[in-house]
């Protein structure tokens, strides 16, 4: 857990998730039927993109191994809390549905129990090795967060290109005979990379853009970051 | 009144003829209907190498998912209402679909056909 993630901002995100869950679920129809029926993708690509943006900015800190300003810090928890809740009410809407349409409920909620031990489990270990290669190596944290932000562009890419507001190339390459989408390493990589089997060029482009963004970031950042401290250095010499 | 070089008048309507086409160009519609947690038709054939829209009718009374890896694409389907998802251009081969609340009965394929080219 990021060490500025204390006990009142947690219970911020808790009370706002399960707000924005109440709220996005029992208005979920009306928003699937706004823009002609293109309701859902267009928030959700907004949503992606407030969380991308709101974790860009905060990654300079990463770099600058400073604490993120009380804007950056706000702006951060309202997208966390927002993309939270959409996911969220997205399980609820699978969950509820299955439930009324089964005859063997308890297998429902063995499935449901299993699947969050395995989430809770993933996400600490992720959370614990994130920890550990952030002490040895700052750049590898932040290569691997870049990753995970060019993952994030391509969703709302994705959601855009469903409803044809952008349109899809053909497929670059296809790698689905060693990763297929629909396997467990295919569903890992995808949450953590980005990973698909068969990209399009704006895919790529969507892709190779956010890192590029993240690399410039980096140099920039951890320049200005060098400077101050040599001249703190020499401040403290004098 | 000063007229434009040759070339650019050539470039400009190039350039409007490329941004048009698409604008007005008709994209070829297909109907899938889903029905007792089943899709059909189950199996649907579109041109190669062409963008198409699938309109999912869910005459179900209960929620459904369309979902395809293999088009990357999901749709949540509300009871008694239809979705649009765009699909395409692709190249030959075959496509699966399925429902993700019931994936044992609501599943077909989309055959992407070369000789329906345009």
């Amino acid at each position: 857990m990021p060490n500025f993630l204390n006990r009142q901002s947690s219970f911020a995100i808790l009370l706002g998730t399960l707000i924005g869950v109440y709220c996005f679920y029992t208005n979920i129809e009306h928003i699937s039927e706004m823009f002609d029926g293109d309701g859902i993708e267009i928030f959700n690509s907004v949503v992606n993109f407030a969380m991308y943006i709101s974790l860009l900015f905060v990654s300079i800190n990463l770099i600058k191994g400073t604490k993120p300003s009380n804007t950056k810090y706000l702006g951060l928890l309202i997208a966390a809390t927002i993309y939270t809740a959409t996911n969220l009410s997205e399980f609820f809407l699978f969950f509820l549905t299955l439930w009324s349409n089964q005859t063997v409920v308890s297998n429902i909620l063995v499935g449901v129990l299993f699947g969050l031990g395995i989430c809770v489990s993933f996400s600490v270990l992720l959370a614990l090795s994130l920890q550990g290669i952030k002490a040895k190596s700052a750049a590898l944290t932040y290569s691997l967060v870049a990753l995970y932000l060019a993952g994030l562009a391509t969703k709302s890419l994705q959601y855009l290109q469903q409803i044809d507001v952008i349109n899809v190339g053909n497929f670059i390459w296809d790698t689905s005979q060693y990763i297929s989408d629909s396997s467990e390493y295919g569903y890992i990589c995808n949450a953590l990379f980005g990973y698909i089997a068969s990209p399009t060029i704006e895919y790529l482009v969507t892709y190779f853009m956010s890192l590029l963004i993240c690399t410039i970031l980096y140099f920039v950042f951890s320049h200005q970051s060098n400077v101050r401290e040599e001249l703190n250095v020499v401040g403290g010499a004098k | 009144m000063k007229m434009l070089p040759r070339w650019k008048i050539v470039s400009l309507l190039f350039l409007m003829t490329s941004i048009s086409q698409p604008l007005f160009a008709k994209t070829q519609e297909f109907y899938i209907t889903l029905k007792d947690h089943v899709f059909t038709p189950s199996e649907i054939m579109i041109p190669a190498n062409t963008k198409v829209k699938l309109i999912i009718i869910n005459n179900d009374k209960t929620l459904e998912e369309f979902d395809s890896f293999d088009l990357n694409r999901e749709k949540v389907l509300f009871p008694g209402k239809q979705g649009r998802v765009f699909v395409g251009p692709l190249p030959p081969g075959k496509y699966e679909y399925f429902g993700e609340y019931f994936p044992n009965t609501a599943r077909g394929i989309i055959i992407v056909e070369a000789q329906n080219a345009d």
